[in-house]
């Protein structure tokens, strides 16, 4: 064979190929965009990472298009105060289908979220020690108790006792089934998450996003009152209002839109959004509220409120208004008129939330109004509220109560004096309606007072069409709990009675 | 119909010439090829088979383009140099080549290309005898294949080949949703179930090719002959050879076909305003909530002259269009001094039949190959593809069901030019789809497809041969999503409606670039020493792919009119991107011995590492055994004249599939910001685990088979059965909810198919003016899901271990309640029902409707499939037809179009003999608004489910062949025109629209397209 020089060079050529393209490292590689967890928690810096990753999880999604869990207003679906033409979070087929282990996505979503939250949490507590020290590290860990107390409530709230899990959940055995904790263990476990993060937490006003010391007393007074530990609840609650670093915004409507929210004193807790990199679920609140109606008040709630009461025409629009009241849209649209654009008629359209320099919102328009869980306004009615049921109707009671009813801009008469403690807790209930009407408070209102069942079930959201009547049984005080969930735990996970 | 294809603006797009100057080219390389002048000789001659003439027959001096064809008693007469060879070829003949040798009378006969004893099938990293083949492989033609007229490749091997099931999803032009599946659904994991495809010895893309550019499809099913792809063959393996060209001048051919397209089938709605407004109004007062329609309003539709401000509008005739699609093909091809190559350009202008979607398809494919010298060959196959797509952002599906959500009660757009989004506001809807596309509110998809490779062969010593080949797939995908603003206006009144739903107006663009190399370098051995003939390879392969994408988006446009990033205002802008890489590096080999030709063994071996598994356990070993006995061979089968060939073989062996996540192992971050303080703060959470000890997901696959082929190679039957078995499974464990973590990749799980494939062909030539063929094939499979874990429950299917993967679970649906008293002694339903709802069955008989009464339903996947194939020729006549079919299968359908009034949508036609009181009807319900009405949409049943059973005449084809003097003189060697027809005529049960599709699911889907196809193809 010959072999001249020119095929030498070609067959070493070819030859090297394999050689040159044999790189040792060419099977490992690793994900170009993400840290691995084997550097983390390394440094201080670590700690403030993951602790902002945990607030991340307050926009966890929801159960439907335009909402997270945390949608606050679409809540009210799920209630006598707001009708959901485009079921937004699930509300409108929980009332005209019921809840069932496989309920549409709200069923498992929630369910899911705040345990997703927990795991974060679990593990953040976990390793925070390995980088920080000193009162850092309490501050820090504190506002970790509060986000899983946070979390847990909002289980036990929905779905009544529920596995507690504490540990950090890469060290877990999951593949045994967890059953549900006792209900009071599940309290408990709030309430003492709740004080280590009280004893931990500054007592500044919040303003940033980050819980403070008020943020966890006033979710605190929530959990003794759907406890029904009311000389507590009215105690702690007495306590927050008494250090004074919260006050009622003389603006009412003020509290729901940026940039006002931002000096508001009254906002104790709310899920904070920034324009442009982080914004509402697919759409605008101005879009989904204002534009597509996808709540609408109903005229059940709008017969709640007294007459002159101002917070009517500061939460709801009303068909005549004009850009003098705020009505946001021009052209053949400028003045509101029930029965045109997606207005139904025998409801009303939702003025809470929108920003008020917005014209014409509709797809593309952007807002970044913070969602708003816990203002002052919520632990003034809930120390009445408290106080009322320990020990009824004094005059702390009726302090609290008129205060909110005093607000400037909103300046409602004193309530009568010599109200029994049962007409007291009417007008509390009352108030309570029409101060945090589109607020998402109203469905654990009546359940946490036991009347749901009473004033779900059967009621007419449009009187316009009485044959329709919503329907709502006792067993939803705890909604099942997902299927995958009973299956995967099975069988020492029992469903909720009822399922 | 707009027609660019051989405008200027696209073709200098792709190729960068004008066409003058491509004209020119053409003229160019023409005139290389026809000026060779040589010294001339007559010569004479017959062609023939057997003892039957052939008419037709190509007779060619080799290396020229002098030729002509046997006329109609096999005679031919050329001009030839006396030391010129003649090359004679004919479809479905084994080319043949003749030496003049200074002879003036050259008579051949021609062997059939089918015979078993001479085709050679390609297989993994080479090519087989097909009489030696131990394994189960399976091959068509890119003649066979291209009977049937189609854009896309992969919807023709449908039919084609046992073990493959093709299914195609819809007809959206260059999306067309194909799905193969070779021999059923093997894994549940992400894994996934697509076959491997190898074009031309690497790893690539069949989509990418034109149909005319394949030479040869295999379908490697079994693991014999997809062990020596070892990792990547659980799947089966298509192995796809292009054209190369062929020794014997040059030949220009080019084809070129209309294709008139419509939908097969759409369902029938109501279109009449009054009657849509008063079963809306009977639904929604059924349904429990308030009639959206006054008396007044109703009346006004229904006695109304002017019908052009009170239509009775049909919507889906605006919807959908005949499309006409054109192709053009042409080949240059030829080969002369060791020098064989094939150039293949292709255009194909497919507008959608629905409105919105158009597909321009650029192909190249150049495949050259040349012996450099008595030892070495080089060669390349470059495949070009550019796509040029248009489509609706929000998808065909969404198109046609906002489409059915309209109410005919309006136009698209008022006469002023307006476009209506409702004619009452209080209205339920969708999106006003003839805007959509008036508004040219449509993604623009740019595509850009390059695959090749570079191989060199080298001769080392006689039987020792060493094999390189190189080669990389580049895509590069950019797409140009601008949303405008769109004023919508309601009909009655004309008032403001708002914008249009396009999403949230603006721009995003967006671009995807991957790049894949891979390189192999094995030898080849092969020798014969007396009785025995031994042939082995083995080599060394990787791979490597990288992966990155890049997208920016601006909102807030100030105008509709410019859909660039610059345009838009840079405040809110926004922009992601990243990359991702995966590798594989490989040994194998592969021997086969045989003895006598009548004993044949075979082995394959890989051995695998990927970079996709954790370090200690990412190398795995494939392997697979197999044997053939060729009976035919024996002494005592000698005297049995009918039969020419009977082979049993059988194989068995592992093969891999790893080809989950990137890095399904690896412990990451995930980034979770938040908005402290009026900034967004970076966050990280970790909330996934992983499995350390992650490995490969095996398939183990069991196969016997028989070969037969009989009278004299007229009949030729193949059947395989099969048990494949594939466990460790790729999977997501099953993590409770409170561990609030994504569940790790683990390998559990096992599945087993079991099934039988059969394929039988007889063809036959009466007389020598007409031949036939006929081809059956048949496929059946089980499927076994046989190990999983706890049982899942979905909404309409259960994973339950002994049971089919996904087995059908639902509640069972008894009839419709005809009366109260029905419902009060009937048991317990879920919701409370009323008469004309539906009844579910009580099948544990507790009396009580809970999740305890849904009962497993057959149907999931077909009981078998079939296809047969017929073709014949008379004269210059040929003709051919497929029929297709698949039995047994179920679809659960629901939504728009089968369900009435879901956002409004138009109930169809049969809802006209719904329930009512006074019509007891036991088969469709009380008419209803299907949002959420629990009574018939709160669970699933078998009322959703339906048969999608089908036999379809999927195809025919006639055509003539033109051969005479005078095309001849004109320097024209055939004309090929013909007329063909796609998914001519389906019978099924299937509800109104086509019953071939992938999913579950909503009832409405791009439709299959029935096309009437006029061609010519012209030979030079």
């Amino acid at each position: 064979m010959k072999f001249s020089l020119k095929y030498i060079i070609l067959y070493s050529l070819t030859s090297s190929i394999l050689f040159v393209s044999c790189k040792k490292d060419l099977l490992d590689v690793s994900p170009p965009d993400q840290l691995s967890t084997s550097v983390f928690w390394k440094t201080e810096a670590d700690a403030d990472l993951a602790l902002t990753g945990l607030y991340n999880y307050l926009y966890a999604s929801g159960g439907g298009y335009a909402t997270s869990q945390y949608t606050v207003m679409a809540w009210d679906n799920f209630s006598d105060d707001s009708y959901g033409q485009y079921d937004y979070g699930g509300g409108t087929s929980a009332l005209t289908s019921g809840l069932t282990p496989l309920s549409g996505g709200f069923v498992n979503s929630y369910y899911t979220n705040n345990y997703r939250a927990i795991a974060a949490i679990n593990s953040f507590l976990a390793n925070v020690d390995k980088v920080l020290t000193g009162d850092k590290l309490s501050v820090y860990k504190g506002e970790a108790y509060f986000l899983r107390a946070f979390n847990y409530f909002w289980l036990a709230q929905l779905y009544g006792n529920v596995p507690v899990v504490k540990a950090d959940p890469f060290t877990l055995d999951y593949k045994k089934g967890l059953a549900k904790s006792e209900r009071a263990e599940v309290l408990q476990f709030i309430e003492s998450d709740l004080d280590s993060a009280i004893a931990a937490l500054p007592n500044i006003t919040y303003s940033s996003g980050h819980a403070v010391k008020g943020t966890a007393q006033g979710y605190k007074v929530r959990v003794l009152l759907f406890e029904k530990k009311y000389s507590e609840a009215a105690a702690l609650a007495k306590q927050v209002i008494d250090d004074n670093n919260y006050s009622l915004n003389p603006n009412y409507a003020s509290n729901f839109y940026k940039p006002d929210q931002n000096s508001s004193k009254e906002i104790m807790f709310s899920v904070k959004y920034q324009l442009p990199n982080i914004q509402h679920q697919d759409v605008a609140l101005a879009v989904h509220l204002q534009r597509w109606k996808g709540e609408l008040g109903t005229q059940d709630l709008i017969n709640e409120y007294e007459a002159g009461d101002p917070r009517k025409t500061m939460t709801f629009f009303f068909a005549g208004d004009t850009k003098a009241q705020g009505w946001p849209f021009t052209g053949d649209l400028s003045v509101a008129m029930i029965g045109k654009d997606s207005w139904l008629n025998g409801y009303y359209t939702v003025k809470k939330w929108l920003t008020p320099s917005l014209t014409n919102p509709d797809y593309g328009a952007l807002d970044d109004n913070d969602f708003v869980l816990l203002r002052l306004a919520d632990v003034k009615l809930m120390y009445a509220e408290a106080q009322n049921e320990a020990g009824g109707a004094d005059a702390t009671v009726y302090q609290q109560v008129n205060e909110v009813r005093a607000r400037p801009g909103v300046n409602m008469p004193s309530l009568p004096s010599g109200l029994s403690k049962e007409q007291m807790r009417d007008r509390i209930r009352h108030e309570r309606r029409v101060e945090f009407a589109m607020e998402g408070l109203r469905y654990f209102d009546l359940r946490r007072w036991g009347i749901a069942t009473q004033k779900l079930n059967g009621f007419v959201p449009n009187p316009l069409v009485p044959t329709i009547k919503t329907k709502y049984e006792d067993k939803y005080e705890f909604w099942p709990i997902p299927q995958t969930e009973i299956d995967r735990n099975a069988p020492v996970l029992v469903q909720n009675p009822g399922y | 119909m707009t027609n660019c294809s051989l405008r200027e603006t696209c073709f200098s797009f792709k190729a960068g010439i004008r066409p003058k100057s491509l004209k020119l080219l053409f003229l160019v390389i023409f005139s290389i090829f026809s000026s060779v002048v040589f010294a001339q000789h007559v010569i004479t001659g017959r062609v023939s088979v057997g003892d039957t003439a052939l008419t037709g027959a190509t007779v060619q001096v080799k290396g020229s383009n002098t030729a002509t064809q046997t006329d109609a008693n096999g005679s031919f007469t050329i001009n030839a140099p006396s030391n010129a060879t003649l090359v004679v070829s004919s479809v479905g003949y084994v080319t043949q080549e003749a030496k003049v040798g200074g002879r003036s009378t050259i008579n051949i006969s021609l062997q059939s290309a089918t015979s078993l004893m001479s085709e050679v099938v390609v297989v993994g990293y080479g090519t087989q005898a097909k009489r030696k083949l131990t394994s189960a492989v399976v091959t068509v033609s890119g003649e066979e294949l291209n009977k049937r007229v189609a854009t896309n490749p992969t919807t023709l091997l449908q039919g084609q080949m046992p073990g493959l099931q093709v299914i195609q999803g819809s007809g959206e032009p260059g999306n067309e949703g194909v799905s193969f599946r070779v021999r059923g659904i093997s894994t549940f994991s992400g894994a996934g179930n697509d076959p491997l495809v190898i074009i031309d010895g690497l790893p690539g893309s069949l989509t990418v090719l034109n149909p005319n550019d394949i030479e040869s499809v295999s379908l490697l099913k079994d693991a014999a002959s997809a062990a020596i792809y070892g990792s990547r063959g659980a799947n089966g393996v298509i192995v796809v050879k292009t054209k190369k060209g062929k020794a014997g001048g040059f030949s220009l051919q080019y084809n070129y076909n209309l294709g008139i397209s419509n939908p097969t089938s759409l369902p029938d709605v109501v279109s009449n305003s009054a009657e849509y407004m008063e079963l809306s109004n009977e639904a929604y007062t059924n349904s429990g909530r308030a009639p959206l329609y006054t008396q007044a309003q109703i009346d006004l539709y229904r006695n109304a002259t002017d019908r052009v401000k009170y239509p009775n509008h049909k919507w889906l005739n605006d919807l959908f269009k005949t499309a006409y699609t054109n192709n053009h093909y042409l080949n240059l091809s030829g080969g002369r001094e060791n020098t064989n190559y094939s150039l293949g350009i292709g255009i194909t202008d497919q507008p959608g039949t629905m409105i919105g979607f158009e597909y321009k398809k650029y192909t190249m494919d150049l495949g050259l190959s040349s012996k450099v010298n008595k030892r070495v060959t080089i060669g390349t196959n470059v495949q070009m593809r550019y796509g040029d797509r248009k489509y609706p952002p929000q998808g065909a599906g969404d198109m046609f069901l906002s489409t059915l959500a309209q109410s005919p009660l309006y136009p698209p757009k008022s006469p002023d030019g307006r476009w209506i989004k409702r004619a009452y506001p209080n209205e339920q809807g969708n999106k006003n789809t003839v805007a959509i596309v008036g508004e040219d509110v449509r993604v623009r998809s740019y595509d850009y497809y390059l695959q090749g490779n570079l191989s060199m062969d080298i001769e080392i010593v006689k039987g020792l041969t060493w094999e390189n080949r190189a080669g990389a797939n580049y895509d590069s995908y950019k797409s140009n999503d601008f949303r405008p603003v769109v004023q919508t206006y309601y009909y009655n009144d004309m008032s403001s409606a708002g914008l249009l739903d396009v999403g949230t107006p603006g721009l995003n663009v967006g671009r995807t670039d991957n790049i894949y190399t891979v390189y192999y370098s094995q030898l080849n051995f092969k020798r014969t020493f007396g009785d025995h003939t031994l042939s082995a390879f083995g080599g060394y392969q990787q791979e490597h792919n990288q992966g990155s994408s890049l997208n920016a988006g601006r909102t807030q446009f100030t105008t509709n009119l410019l859909r660039e990033l610059n345009a838009g205002p840079s405040n809110g802008m926004t922009n992601s991107g990243t990359s991702s890489e995966w590798a594989i590096r490989s040994f194998y080999g592969n021997l086969n011995y045989d003895f006598q030709d009548k004993y044949l063994f075979g082995t394959s071996v890989r051995y695998d590492g990927t970079s996709r598994l954790p370090k200690d356990t990412r190398w795995g070993l494939f392997y697979s055994f197999s044997g053939a006995w060729r009976i035919s061979k024996e002494a005592f089968l000698q005297d049995v004249r009918w039969l020419n060939d009977l082979k049993i073989r059988g194989s068995w062996g592992q093969l891999g599939n790893q080809n989950i996540g990137t890095y399904p192992y690896q412990s990451t971050l995930n980034n979770r910001d938040y908005a402290f303080g009026g900034s967004v703060s970076p966050g990280y959470s970790a909330s996934t685990l992983v499995d350390p000890s992650l490995t490969w997901e095996t398939t183990r696959v069991l196969d016997i088979g028989m070969d037969l082929s009989a009278f004299s190679n007229k009949l030729s039957i193949t059947a395989d059965w099969f048990n494949k078995y594939t466990f460790d499974i790729l999977r997501g464990s099953q993590v409770p909810l409170w561990l609030g973590l994504n569940a790790p990749t683990i390998n559990n799980g096992a599945v087993r198919n079991k099934g039988l494939e059969i394929n039988a062909q007889y063809r036959d030539r009466i007389s020598k003016n007409f031949s036939y063929s006929i081809g059956v094939n048949f496929q059946k499979y089980k499927n076994i899901l046989e190990s999983y874990g706890k049982t899942e429950i979905g909404n309409t299917t259960i994973r339950e271990e002994r049971h089919p993967l996904d087995e059908y679970y639902m509640y069972v649906w008894d009839g419709i309640f005809q009366s109260q008293e029905e419902i009060d002694k009937s048991p317990k339903q879920p919701v409370t029902p009323t008469p004309g709802d539906l009844k579910i069955r009580d099948v544990n008989g507790d009396g009580n409707i809970d999740d305890k009464d849904r009962s497993y339903v057959g149907g999931k996947y077909p009981s078998y499939q079939y296809a047969v194939n017929l073709s014949a020729g008379w004269k210059n006549f040929d003709f051919s037809a497929q029929l297709y079919g698949s039995q047994g299968q179920k679809i659960y359908v629901n939504g728009w179009g089968i369900e009435p009034f879901r956002q409004g949508s138009v109930p169809t036609t049969d809802w006209r003999n719904r329930w009512t009181p006074t019509n007891h009807t036991n088969t469709m319900p009380k008419i209803y608004v299907a949002d959420s009405y629990a009574p018939v949409q709160n669970y699933a049943s078998t009322y959703f489910l339906k048969d999608a059973s089908f036999m379809r005449l999927k195809n025919v084809q006639l055509g003539y062949t033109l051969r005479s003097h005078y095309i001849n003189k004109a320097g024209i060697k055939s004309v090929r025109v013909y007329f063909a027809t796609d998914n001519v005529i389906t019978f099924s049960k299937f509800p109104g629209l086509d019953p071939e599709r992938t999913s579950d699911g909503n009832y409405v889907t791009y439709p299959q397209i029935r096309t009437f196809t006029f061609g010519a193809n012209v030979q030079f």
